[in-house]
Order: structure tokens, then sequence, then C-alpha cells
């Protein structure tokens, strides 16, 4: 070690502050879930297009899927809230640009997972469909997607715990989330270790017990 | 009355950008070292009795969990406290990248130690063999290639990750766009322009993690 | 079992399929009366399978023309669904919806497509499983099932449509020796009942006995026909004699 830095802990800052932070992490978890929801539909609805028999349909959604999978997340959260508002010509709120490129983002994700869901579900299944005379779509709906559902939870899952991680980053738009929470008690308080050791763990303490129950889940559908 | 586009603004930093990705691949470079590196002992721990292995369990699910962002500020803010460091922003990102991945590394290398069937062990040591040389001679070799796809997946997210050390000052593109957006005020073209830099810069990247998943598929 | 009755009910028409470069049907005419049941045999890859699956269109034909009860169904789109109600296809993996029970595949046809009530549909699925002689494994998945057992099931499937012709694509290669024998009963009992069939098999003695007519495919093309006795017995083709033999060098092994 070098220079006398004797630092001591002291957690009773953090305590006293606790009922701000968890008022932020009520923010994450809404921000978590609603962009969870518009990712899903968005995924789904891109794995169809991305199946469609229709060549620019394919072309457009494999496209999204590929550009928000490349690029990084922070560069596309910084785009909607500084640079897309100048193209429609009025400005975005933070939680409503955060919901928009989270739900974007992750949507991109559960396409792929939704198209290599469905594909995963054998031909035959399909061709059994159809030859008892089902649409298309009946054979979408009644066969091949609860056989999909199933293979396509563990993935999902863990979607959703990345989207929680992932939504510390709309803190840097001003969203008044968890980690936003923090930076702004650490900036006044004269014990940010504390703050933000603690912030952490209450990240882990949300995430973690996700994680187990994404890993149960995975566990009981494999052996089924 | 319509946008007026100026590309100016991108076009006439764009030396500034591209020399900032030098600092991002930098950066994951030695990141990716450092966690292949970390992963490794992680790994081997998580692998041993279960009186040590807890050890290692933490140190994965903590980091696993943890999000980047709070990491980096952590690194960043809280460690100097702590140790008395003076660490300058890039060794406090690559830091941080490093906890943060050899977390992912290991359980990618565990998941490559562990596919090799038992029965390669047990020939091993009927033979004699003890375990390091079980280790070094039969499991390490057939693992590596396991784990080099997946490993290939990790660098991809590691290159977008090291946006996020932006917010501690480090150079690197995400870092100079921003920096650029603001001296111009044409934010619309120059981070539309960044996206395109990272998007055409992910492609090679994507056709190499291809090219691993084909060269190393395990033929069982 | 000779029909009087001249009703043609399936006529195909120069039939081509290319697959890319592949000409894998070339050509092929066929009729098919009301009650009959033929037979196609041939080598794999001689296109009956393929053939198969175009009259009901799961595989589109490249040219030619297929009249089901005078309809050109070659020109059907919007009412390809309704197309593929009359004809009951059993598949070669059985392909049962593993998520439903026997009684749920059977059902399903009737209720989704047929947009009859649950209990009416079920009623029917127990009727025909007990016709296939499985009434008591009503409640059990396609995975606690045998092959054999499992093939039943996709027929009462078929059936359960009360479809005017039912094609059958190796419906037993796919099973254990001693499991076939109980499949081909229930498709010998749907012959005497006078269902149209058209049956892609390796089974010579099910041919001889049950079919009307064998038809021999071979590259893509129908080479012979005629009634059992005379193709199995008597081929004039050399390639069927061929292939016959082989199957005959098959069984002794």
């Amino acid at each position: 070690m070098n220079s006398a830095t004797h630092f001591t802990w002291d957690f009773g800052v953090f305590f006293r502050d606790l009922p701000f932070l968890l008022k932020g992490l009520v923010v994450t978890i809404e921000v978590s879930l609603l962009s969870m929801v518009a990712g899903t539909v968005l995924g789904l609805v891109v794995a169809l297009m991305r199946l469609a028999p229709a060549r620019p349909l394919r072309w457009v959604a494999a496209f999204y899927v590929d550009f928000l999978r490349a690029t990084p997340l922070l560069i596309q959260l910084v785009w909607v809230f500084f640079a897309l508002p100048i193209l429609l010509g009025y400005s975005l709120p933070p939680v409503p640009a955060a919901v928009l490129t989270l739900g974007a983002y992750s949507g991109a994700y559960l396409a792929e997972i939704f198209r290599s869901g469905i594909l995963s579900v054998a031909v035959g299944q399909r061709h059994a469909a159809l030859a008892l005379g089902m649409t298309g779509a009946q054979a979408l709906r009644r066969i091949i997607l609860p056989q999909a559902i199933v293979r396509m939870l563990p993935p999902i899952a863990s979607t959703f715990i990345t989207l929680v991680k992932d939504s510390s980053l709309v803190s840097l738009i001003s969203v008044s989330e968890l980690m936003w929470a923090a930076q702004s008690l650490s900036a006044i308080s004269l014990r940010p270790a504390e703050i933000l050791t603690g912030t952490g763990l209450i990240y882990v303490a949300v995430t973690y017990p996700l994680s187990l129950v994404a890993e149960l889940v995975r566990r009981r559908l494999l052996t089924v | 009355m319509a946008y007026q586009w100026d590309w100016s603004a991108l076009f006439d930093n764009l030396p500034t950008l591209l020399s900032a990705i030098g600092t991002t691949v930098l950066a994951a470079v030695f990141s990716m070292i450092g966690s292949l590196i970390l992963g490794l002992p992680v790994a081997l721990v998580r692998l041993s009795r279960p009186q040590v292995s807890w050890a290692a369990y933490l140190y994965i699910e903590l980091f696993r969990n943890l999000p980047l962002l709070v990491l980096v500020f952590w690194v960043f803010t809280v460690l100097p406290l702590i140790t008395g460091l003076a660490l300058n922003p890039f060794t406090c990102g690559v830091l941080a990248l490093t906890l943060n991945l050899a977390a992912f590394v290991a359980e990618i290398y565990r998941a490559g130690i562990t596919s090799i069937g038992s029965g390669q062990t047990h020939a091993a040591l009927a033979l004699g063999m003890t375990r390091p040389q079980l280790y070094r001679r039969i499991i390490l070799p057939q693992a590596i290639v396991r784990v080099v796809p997946a490993l290939g997946n990790l660098w991809v997210g590691l290159f977008k990750d090291t946006s996020i050390l932006s917010v501690i000052g480090v150079g690197e593109l995400m870092y100079e766009g921003r920096m650029v957006a603001t001296d111009t005020y044409r934010p619309l073209e120059v981070f539309t322009g960044v996206a395109v830099i990272y998007y055409i810069l992910a492609y090679p990247q994507a056709l190499g993690v291809n090219w691993m998943f084909e060269r190393f598929r395990v033929r069982e | 079992m000779s029909s009087d009755v001249s009703d043609v009910l399936l006529r195909v028409e120069g039939l081509h399929k290319h697959y890319g470069p592949l000409h894998v049907l070339r050509g092929i005419d066929l009729t098919v009366d009301r009650g009959t049941v033929v037979v196609l045999i041939g080598p794999s890859g001689s296109g009956k399978s393929t053939f198969l699956r175009c009259l009901n269109r799961l595989e589109e034909p490249s040219s030619g023309h297929i009249y089901i009860d005078g309809v050109d169904i070659t020109a059907l789109r919007k009412r390809l669904p309704l197309m593929r109600r009359n004809i009951g296809m059993v598949f070669q993996h059985f392909n049962l919806f593993p998520h439903m029970t026997a009684l749920g595949n059977v059902a399903e046809g009737p209720r989704t497509v047929l947009h009859m009530s649950r209990a009416e549909a079920e009623a029917r699925a127990h009727d025909l499983l007990a016709k296939v002689g499985l009434a008591e494994k009503a409640s059990a998945r396609p995975a606690e099932l045998s092959g054999g057992q499992q093939q039943r099931v996709a027929i009462a499937r078929a059936l359960a449509m009360q479809p005017e012709m039912m094609l059958f694509d190796e419906v037993t290669s796919a099973l254990d020796p001693e499991l076939v024998a109980g499949v081909l009963a229930v498709m010998r009992k749907l012959a005497e009942e006078g269902m149209t069939m058209i049956v892609v098999t390796h089974e010579m003695e099910f041919a001889r006995q049950v079919g009307d007519r064998v038809v021999m495919f071979e590259h893509g093309a129908v080479i012979e026909h005629g009634r059992p006795n005379e193709v199995l017995r008597h081929p004039q083709h050399a390639s069927t004699q061929r292939f016959l033999h082989s199957l005959l060098k098959e069984m002794e092994v």
C-alpha cells in the first residue's frame, strides 16, 4: 500500500438515503418491464417478418436486427435522446426515449430468439398441420408457437435480466432510475464509496434471484 | 422549415473519430487478454472441491449480475478512495471490463472443460497420469477448441461495451463522438455517423466469429 | 376387388417437379378411381414421396395439372386449405403434435379447421381411436406411445376430417418390424371399407393383398403399372424386375 489513507466504511449515510435509492429502483423496474413488453411485441413482429415470403420484408427485418445488435446500446440511447428530436421536430422526454430505445434494442435480440425458436420446431409439424387443412396462421398459432415457446423461455429470461442491467445506462439520459439516484447522491454526499457499493449490491440483489429463477426454469424445461 | 443537414460536422472531424477507434480497440484487447488470464484460475477454483469453489462462485455471480456501468463508476470513484491508488481513466476502464468479463470467461472455460466426457478422464487416470498431467495433456487442449467460438461472441459484446468507458473520460469512439457533437452542435449528423462507424466495425468481427464457429466446430 | 363404377376421383396430367437443376418428376400421368387402392413402389429417390406431397400441394408442382373430383387443384390459392380437408395424409415420421394428447391430436382438425364444438370433436375422436384400436390411450401423450401406436393415432387424426382420399407416405418405414403389422391391419380395414387410398410403401405383401393397382416409379417417371399380380409376379420392365429382386434379397438377409 502507499500513502496513509485510513479509509473506514460507514454505511450510515447509505441507509439514511436508502429510500431515495429505492425510489430509483422502482423506476428501474418500471422501465425494464415496459421495455420488455415493447421488445416482445416488436420482436415477434420482426421475427415473423424475417420468416415472411416477401423478400423486402425479410430484408428490412434482417437489417433492423443486424444494426441494433451491432451498435452499442449507449450510442442508440444518445441518438434517440439527442438526435431523433431534431429529426422529429419535438423533444422526447427521458422515460419514453429510454423505453423506446431499450424496447427496440431488446426487440432485436428477442426477434432472433423467436425466429430460431420457431424454426427449431420440426418442419414435419407444419406439414401435418397444413395437411389437415389449417391455414399458415392456424398452424403457427395452434401447433408451432406452443412448441416453440417452451424452448424460448430460457433465452427470453436471460434477455430480461440483461435488460435490467442495461437499464442502468438510461441514467445517462436523465431518467431518474437507480443509477441516476446513486450518482446524484454521490455527487452531494461525503461518502460516495458506500453509496456506490450499496447501489451495486442492490442491483445484484435484484438480478441474482432472477438469474436463479431463470436457471431453475431452464433445468425444468430441459428435463420435460 | 426543413432541417438543414450539415454533414461537414461529421466529415471534418472524421480523423478524430477514426483515431479514437484505436483507443476502443486497445481497451478491448487489454480487457480481453486480462479476462482470458483471470478467468482460468477462477474456472479451476470453481471446478475444485466445494470448500473452495464457493469463492469462485461468488466472484462469478457478483460480476455477472452487476451492471457494467456501476462497476466502471465504482472502480473509478471508490477504488482510489479505499486503496489510495491513483489510476488513470483508461486503466480503471480496462480493470472494470476485465473483472466483468472474467466472470463470463470463467463460465465458458468451465463449460468447455466439463464438456469433455469423463471417460477420457478415467482413461487418463487409469494410465497413471496425475491430475496436472491430465489437464495439461488431455483436457485443456480439447477445451480450448470448444471455447474459442464462445469467446469470439464475448469479444463482440466487449467491443461494444468499451463505449461505456466514455462516462469516465476515456477517449474512445463514443467519448470523442460526444465531444465532436457538442463542439459542432450537430448531434444528428455526428451520432448517426458514430453509429454507422460502429456498424461497419462490427461486420468483420461477426464474420470472424462465424469463421470460428465453422473452423472449430466440434465433431464428436 | 374391382370397381365397375368408373368414378375418377384423382386425375394427374403431365406433372413435373424441378428442384433447381434436378428434374424430380418427369411428366407423371395417373388416374385413380374412387374406392380403389393404388400402391406406388420404386427405389428411394424415384420421386414417389414427392409425387404424393404434390397431391395436397405440400410440394408445389412445377407444371402439370391435378384434378380432384374434377377440380383443378393446381390453380387453387386461397381455397387450398379447404381442398386439403378432403385429403388425409399420414407421414413416415408420424408428425403427431407432442403438446397434445392422442385425443387432442385426433380432435384438433375437427376443432380448429372444421370449427366443431369441443364436445363433438372429442366424441368423433374417441370413435376413431376405438376404430384403430387405441381407445384406452386417449389421454396419453405421443411420447408415451410406441411407434406403431403413434402411427395409428396419426391415421385416426387424418380420418377425423372425413376425407375422400387418404395418402400414406411410407408409413411403416420408420417402425420396428414387430409394430408394422398393426398399422397395416388398420390400413387394410380402411381399404375394405372402400376408402380411396394412395400408398407409398415397400411392403410388397400388403401391395399384393390390398392393392388394386401397383405403379412402379423410377427416376421420376412411371415405368410400369397394372394389377398387383401382374406387376409383382410378372414384371415386364427390366428395372421393375431389378427392384423387386433387390427387395427380395433384403428380406432374405
